[in-house]
C-alpha cells in the first residue's frame, strides 16, 4: 500500500507547489504604469496642448511651457521642479491625472515672470509619483 | 552677486487626461507681450470673436478687456 501511495503523494506535492507558485503574490510589474515618453519646451501652445514653437532658448519676457507626454493609466501625480543655474528653485508645480487608456496624454506646465527671466541656464525636472522621470535643460538669453 | 528673486514667478498646468485635479474648469494661458483677448481667442478657438468667453471666464482678473498684462494666467473655458 505504501508503495502505491507514494507516487500519488508526490504528485499532490508537485501540484500544490505549482499552485502556490501560480497564486503567489504578484509583483507590481508596472506594465501599464504612467511613463513619460517625451518632453517638449516652447513659448506657446496649440489647443491640443502641443508646443507650437519648440525651443530650448528663451527671451526674458517669454512664458515657458513644458509639455509632458505620457502613456499608461491610473491615478498619477506629475510634478515639475524648475531650477536656475546651480539649483536655485524657480517654481514647483504638480498635477494629478487619471488617464484611462494607452492613448498618449499631454500635460502642460508653464511658468512666467512679469519682470523677466534672468539670463542663464535653467532646468526643468519632471517627476512621476515623486520619482524623477526626465529632465530638460534650457537657456534664457 | 545676489541670487535672483523668483518669488513672483507664476505657474500653471493643464492636461488632456480625464480626471485631473488642480483644474480650474479648463486650460490656462499665460499672457505674453503683444497679446490681446481677441488674438488669444483666434489662436485658441480659431475665432477672434470668442474673446468674450475668455473675458467672462476671467472677470475676476481682467478689469478692462482691452488691458491684459504679460504674465497674467487666464482660464480658457
Amino acid at each position: 500500500m505504501r508503495t502505491r501511495l507514494l507516487p500519488q503523494s508526490f504528485a499532490l506535492l508537485v501540484a500544490a507547489a505549482v499552485a502556490v507558485t501560480a497564486c503567489g503574490p504578484k509583483k507590481a510589474s508596472g506594465a501599464n504604469a504612467v511613463k513619460v515618453t517625451n518632453i517638449d519646451l516652447g513659448r506657446s501652445l496649440k489647443p491640443d496642448l502641443t508646443i507650437s514653437d519648440k525651443t530650448t532658448t528663451f527671451h526674458p519676457n517669454d512664458a515657458i511651457y513644458a509639455v509632458v507626454e505620457t502613456k499608461g493609466s491610473g491615478p498619477t501625480t506629475l510634478a515639475t521642479r524648475w531650477t536656475y543655474q546651480d539649483g536655485q528653485v524657480v517654481h514647483e508645480d504638480s498635477r494629478t491625472i487619471s488617464p484611462n487608456g494607452d492613448q498618449p496624454v499631454r500635460t502642460e506646465f508653464h511658468i512666467s515672470k512679469p519682470d523677466g527671466w534672468p539670463a542663464g541656464k535653467y532646468q526643468v525636472v519632471v517627476m512621476v509619483n515623486g520619482t524623477t522621470a526626465d529632465t530638460k535643460d534650457f537657456e534664457v538669453k | 552677486m545676489p541670487a535672483p528673486d523668483f518669488s513672483n514667478v507664476q505657474g500653471g498646468s493643464s492636461s488632456t487626461a480625464p480626471g485631473t485635479t488642480n483644474d480650474t474648469g479648463g486650460r490656462t494661458y499665460v499672457v505674453v507681450k503683444g497679446d490681446s483677448l481677441s488674438a488669444i481667442a483666434q489662436r485658441e478657438y480659431g475665432d477672434a470673436k470668442e474673446w468674450q468667453r475668455i473675458y467672462e471666464a476671467n472677470r475676476d482678473v481682467i478689469k478692462n478687456p482691452d488691458l491684459i498684462y504679460p504674465g497674467q494666467t487666464l482660464r480658457l473655458p
